[in-house]
């Protein structure tokens, strides 16, 4: 009998902890849902505004425009990143060691276009956000310096 | 007789060919000789200097220049604004429509009438978000040119005299040069909006060049008013998204270039119906690696005079035809908007048969053209600025 009470308290934590595991997955699986439709978004703002200079692999053009390929600029600083979407980017920055002093318009993207296209660039050519996303909310909250 | 008649017919060719040939020895060497003593010297970078004009814009596209000495400057976020005495008028001018400004869209080019001085028209092209009752996407655009004339700071009688149909929904290739010949038509370049396939269709006006009468009206010669179906404003078709065009200042023929897919930009002798090929034929391969076509030629489609590998992004271009660059007249001066540089193409005939690059990084080249006082004007989008190059000396 004690046994049997042990037992049930045992399978309430299974069910919990089952019920948990199902909710939590569930959730996950969301947001990777998110994600990947925002990556699929994404491909299509970059092949029509990105492309011709970082190229199709995110390799970039030496000397002229960096890569975005296992770029640390844009995977340590991705905030650089969404500003230099947002508003355009002019003068000299360090991507991988390299120094490029050039300038790129601000493609006039929306911020969930911006937001689509950090997260595909992000999760391409061999990078990854670790399953983090971006999201409009934290493009619109990225201002520009005067 | 009769033998040595023969003799000499048969020897005729033969002698007069040799005496050609002497003959054009003779004057290859005097060339060679020419070249070497009264030769002008060659135009190198170190005999230019570069000095700005205008600074402080934001986004520049093109420039034109008012009798008056001011320059008249798009920038492609919409506005239209004016340098005096090498100041940027802090006050915009008015009147511009609304712009679709977004990817490659915006305000783009201006060019004056021929006959400014007497009808005061200036002509601009711009992408143009879609109205009501226009064909294509919603929240779409397409390229449309507009006239109007400068009171102070007011654009007045403001006309949309074309727009390119159908509405796109896309951020890319709006094309946008705007080039007068000298019989009172106005070309006008425009991009497949994305959609290439949509530049051998001729009922479309994607990747085409359109020849209009100045108030807009469609010439009754154009090359397809009589073909079912295709617009009538056509001139050329097949083009992907020229954004350089100039007159040719002999001929008078129009020269062309165009953004190609990677490896594959483009210049084009731009010529009555005839079709240059996008996407049938390309040199180029897509951005994402993909081949677009196996075929770089095909009987019927017409031939680039050169093309760029790798791509420049060529933007602007004109020809020279001063005699402050006396060696260069003829030539052509090409922008390049990748490599931030100009090249100088030698032009002989159809042909280009040198290539130089000047001014490596100067900046994100938009506009090439060549002033009423003889000297080569640079819209540079990235810093902002008109520069002028002349002789230093």
């Amino acid at each position: 009998m004690v046994r049997a009470i042990v037992n049930l308290k045992q399978m309430k934590k299974l069910i919990l902890l089952i019920l948990g595991t199902v909710l939590y997955s569930t959730a996950f699986t969301n947001q990777d849902d998110a994600l990947a439709k925002s990556i699929e978004r994404g491909k299509m703002v970059y092949s029509e505004n990105c492309i011709t200079c970082h190229m199709g692999t995110g390799e970039g053009v030496p000397a002229s425009f960096p890569p975005l390929a296992k770029s640390d600029y844009l995977l340590k600083t991705p905030e650089k990143a969404i500003y230099a979407v947002k508003f355009g980017l002019a003068g000299k920055i360090k991507v991988n060691g390299i120094e490029y002093d050039n300038m790129m318009p601000a493609p006039g993207l929306d911020n969930d276009e911006i937001a689509d296209v950090m997260n595909y660039i992000q999760n391409s050519w061999g990078n990854s956000s670790d399953k983090k996303i971006v999201t409009e909310k934290m493009v619109e909250a990225v201002e520009e310096k005067k | 007789m009769n033998k040595n008649t023969t003799f000499f017919r048969k020897s005729l060719p033969v002698a007069f060919g040799g005496i050609l040939l002497s003959a054009s020895l003779a004057l290859m060497s005097n060339s060679a000789i020419t070249n070497d003593k009264n030769a002008p010297k060659k135009i190198t970078e170190a005999n230019l200097k570069v000095d700005t004009v205008a600074s402080g814009l934001k986004m520049p596209w093109a420039t034109a220049f008012l009798p008056n000495g001011d320059l008249l400057v798009t920038e492609r976020g919409g506005k239209l604004r004016l340098v005096k005495n090498g100041v940027l008028d802090p006050q915009e001018i008015s009147g511009i429509p609304e712009v679709y400004y977004k990817g490659q869209g915006g305000l783009l080019d201006v060019a004056l009438h021929p006959d400014y001085k007497t009808n005061g028209w200036i002509y601009i092209s711009y992408s143009s978000p879609k109205k009501e009752g226009e064909a294509g996407d919603d929240g779409g655009a397409n390229t449309a040119l507009m006239r109007a004339k400068l009171k102070d700071h007011t654009l007045i009688d403001i006309q949309q005299i074309f727009k390119a149909i159908p509405n796109v929904k896309a951020n890319v290739h709006f094309g946008g040069r705007i080039v007068f010949d000298k019989k009172g038509y106005v070309f006008l370049s425009l991009g497949e909006r994305g959609q290439k396939e949509n530049s051998q269709n001729l009922s479309k006006d994607q990747g085409k060049v359109v020849r209009l009468h100045e108030d807009g009206k469609i010439p009754t010669d154009n090359p397809f008013v009589k073909t079912e179906g295709a617009r009538p404003e056509i001139w050329s078709y097949g083009h992907r998204n020229p954004q350089g065009m100039t007159i040719h200042p002999t001929t008078g023929v129009i020269w062309e270039h165009e953004h190609g897919p990677q490896g594959g930009d483009e210049l084009n002798i731009v010529e009555k119906g005839k079709n240059y090929g996008w996407p049938l034929i390309t040199y180029g391969i897509d951005y994402d690696n993909s081949i677009i076509s196996k075929d770089t030629a095909r009987a019927g489609l017409e031939q680039p005079v050169i093309f760029w590998r790798p791509s420049i992004a060529p933007c602007g271009m004109t020809f020279v035809t001063s005699p402050k660059f006396k060696e260069w007249n003829g030539d052509l001066i090409v922008g390049s908007l990748k490599f931030m540089q100009l090249q100088h193409l030698t032009v002989k005939g159809n042909k280009v048969t040198g290539k130089e690059i000047l001014f490596q990084g100067i900046g994100r080249v938009r506009d090439v053209r060549q002033g009423p006082d003889g000297n080569i004007y640079v819209v540079l989008e990235s810093s902002g600025k008109v520069v002028k190059i002349s002789p230093k000396s």
